[in-house]
């Protein structure tokens, strides 16, 4: 038993409906079997209750007699109680709209056993929507055309690059930085695309990336250091943010401090600072105070919370916010470091996480967890997925949320969760949908389609790249991906979240700069 | 549904059969989805939360036979009423 007719439901889904999860640790071939013949038993009970549906309705043409529909009736046989039968006729109609309402109840459970299978195979990861013809030609046409693009700008030299540097980092930092361009210039393209394009074009954004960083990569193919596809593209972007006047720096590394109370906005640390995170939601959630306009935190700040047990075992959170400057900033958290990630550069980030951790003192058998947010998750996976990090540290686990993290390998056994929506764009900036990230027993992604959503914040978030990008949105889908039960997120969860919490908590919070602007 | 005037006359086709013919197709979806329910060989959150809607469901369906019983019953008064009975 392996075709399935099983679809996903029809036009707008409940919220939980929309999310998607690739990789994680399947079910057994025992448990696979079992789920395949109870989806074809749905879909065998949504047949009969459809077929019943339409006898039910051919009947209830029926129902109502002949001669006793009209109440105007020239002729009024009695019923045999005394009652004319044209008096029949009310109860008939009446009978006849209850077979009707009951055809109609039937074809909603149909419905309702169509979605429950649908479900079902979904959970076990035993369903997977395929792209049809239409989409992977227009997918096609994009990536084509967008390479085109790409290569125009780079054939054009130095000012040609410089374009497509600022459009890129511009861009690419201004969706990182979840409307906070700090340093960044108003002309984002994101905030001319209208809501109703970001919608349509979500779907091919990855094809759009994949393209255009081609492309790039191609035309200068001595920039982009022998890296293929979007990663050759970014390296020249890299060095056009580096290098050019104006847009570069010649900054010396970055230098990391410890922080105070003082240093924020409204003279204290984030509330949350002496308690561990009761949940990989809540660690993710914890990001948005680190950034300057929600957090009230200095620009370039990471969190590193020391969590001790009741058994007096010591783990660690590192918590990495995203992009807070479109252009080059006084702080690594900048469009210039965007691009070198994804060009797997040396960038200032993972500099500065390295050096946090360090300072912090994180003894080697002491697991560390790294949770990051845009350019921040880019950095955590980037530092998991770095030859010596896994060695000299106790990798607890990975949580990205928003971050282009498909091009990066992270080492077996390490739990790695990743959430992601097509209409923030962002993490498709690696040129790889979700379901293109690498999938294993250890790493899954979640994705959730907002404009599939019949809830209103969500259709509203998916006309708004910075909305659809905010942290808050990734929390709401890790929260639904775990309410709907999908083993493989609840399980990378609960490997990850015992190591959140504890009974003894500090957090360091250390702020990057770079050194020599 | 024609609407003519004059005496009851045998309509051309006999809803009670149609009827039990869909409470038939209902009993039999409503034993697949029981079955479905426990079919499910996998002990994850997913497949637990899966079985007890799967359940509901079938509640559902059965309250369903109960309602289209009680139609054929009323179809029956109503047809014995007007002199088919």
């Amino acid at each position: 038993m392996t075709a399935f007719l099983t679809m996903p439901p029809d036009g707008p889904r409940s919220p939980s409906d929309t999310v998607t999860v690739f990789g994680g640790a399947g079910v057994t071939a025992v448990e696979s079997d079992s789920v395949r013949r109870a989806a074809a038993r749905m879909a065998a009970a949504a047949d009969d209750l459809r077929s019943a549906a339409r006898l039910c309705l051919a009947a209830s043409e029926d129902v109502v007699l002949p001669g006793v529909a009209g109440a105007a009736t020239s002729r009024q046989p009695d019923d045999g109680l005394g009652r004319p039968v044209a008096a029949l006729a009310p109860v008939a109609r009446a009978l006849e709209e209850a077979v009707q309402d009951l055809a109609r109840s039937l074809i909603q459970h149909a419905d309702l056993c169509d979605l429950l299978g649908w479900r079902l195979l979904r959970a076990a990861g035993l369903y997977e929507e395929a792209e049809s013809t239409a989409e992977r030609v227009v997918g096609a046409l994009v990536t084509a055309g967008a390479f085109g693009t790409g290569a125009a700008f780079g054939s054009q030299g130095g000012l040609g690059l410089a374009g497509a540097g600022l459009l890129a980092a511009g861009e690419l930092a201004g969706r990182l930085g979840g409307g906070l361009i700090t340093g960044g210039a108003p002309w984002a393209v994101s905030g001319r695309l209208g809501s109703a394009a970001v919608r349509d074009l979500a779907p091919y954004s990855d094809e759009v990336f994949a393209g255009l960083g081609s492309g790039v990569g191609q035309a200068q193919p001595g920039l982009a250091n022998g890296y293929p596809g979007i990663a050759g593209g970014a390296g020249v972007l890299a060095h056009v943010t580096r290098e050019l006047p104006l847009l570069g720096n010649d900054d010396q590394g970055v230098r990391v401090t410890r922080i105070t109370a003082e240093d924020f906005a409204d003279g204290s640390p984030p509330a949350w600072s002496d308690t561990g995170a009761r949940s990989v939601q809540e660690a993710v959630a914890r990001i948005d105070s680190l950034y300057p306009a929600t957090g009230g935190a200095p620009p370039g700040t990471v969190a590193v919370q020391k969590v001790t047990g009741p058994d007096g075992a010591v783990s660690w959170t590192v918590l990495i916010p995203g992009t807070q400057s479109a252009l080059p900033a006084e702080h690594p958290w900048d469009g210039r470091t965007d691009v070198e990630l994804v060009a797997d550069q040396a960038d200032g980030a993972t500099a500065a996480v390295e050096r946090a951790l360090a300072d912090s003192g994180v003894g080697p058998d002491e697991p560390v967890t790294l949770v990051g947010h845009s350019l921040g998750g880019i950095a955590a996976t980037a530092l998991v997925s770095r030859a010596g990090f896994a060695e000299r540290y106790r990798i607890g686990g990975l949580v990205t949320a928003g971050s282009p993290t498909g091009l990066l390998t992270t080492p077996p056994g390490i739990p790695a969760l990743h959430l992601e929506t097509p209409e923030e764009l962002v993490s498709h900036t690696d040129g790889r949908s979700a379901s293109e990230n690498p999938r294993t027993r250890d790493r899954v992604t979640v994705v959730r389609s907002l404009r599939d959503s019949a809830d209103a914040d969500d259709r509203a978030a998916s006309g708004d790249v910075v909305w659809a990008h905010s942290v808050s949105t990734h929390v709401r889908t890790l929260d639904l991906a775990i309410g709907v039960g999908d083993h493989r997120v609840t399980e990378v969860a609960d490997r990850i979240g015992p190591r959140l919490d504890g009974t003894t908590v500090s957090t360091t919070f250390y702020r990057a700069e770079r050194v020599g602007r | 549904m024609t609407g003519a005037c004059g005496p009851p006359v045998p309509g051309p086709a006999d809803p009670t059969a149609a009827f039990a013919a869909a409470v038939e197709l209902l009993a039999r979806g409503t034993d697949q989805l029981l079955a479905a329910a426990v079919e499910v060989d996998w002990e994850a959150p997913a497949a637990e939360l899966y079985r007890a809607e799967v359940a509901e469901a079938a509640l559902a369906v059965a309250r369903d036979i109960s309602r289209l019983k009680e139609a054929m019953s009323r179809v029956a008064v109503l047809r014995a009423a007007g002199g088919q009975g």
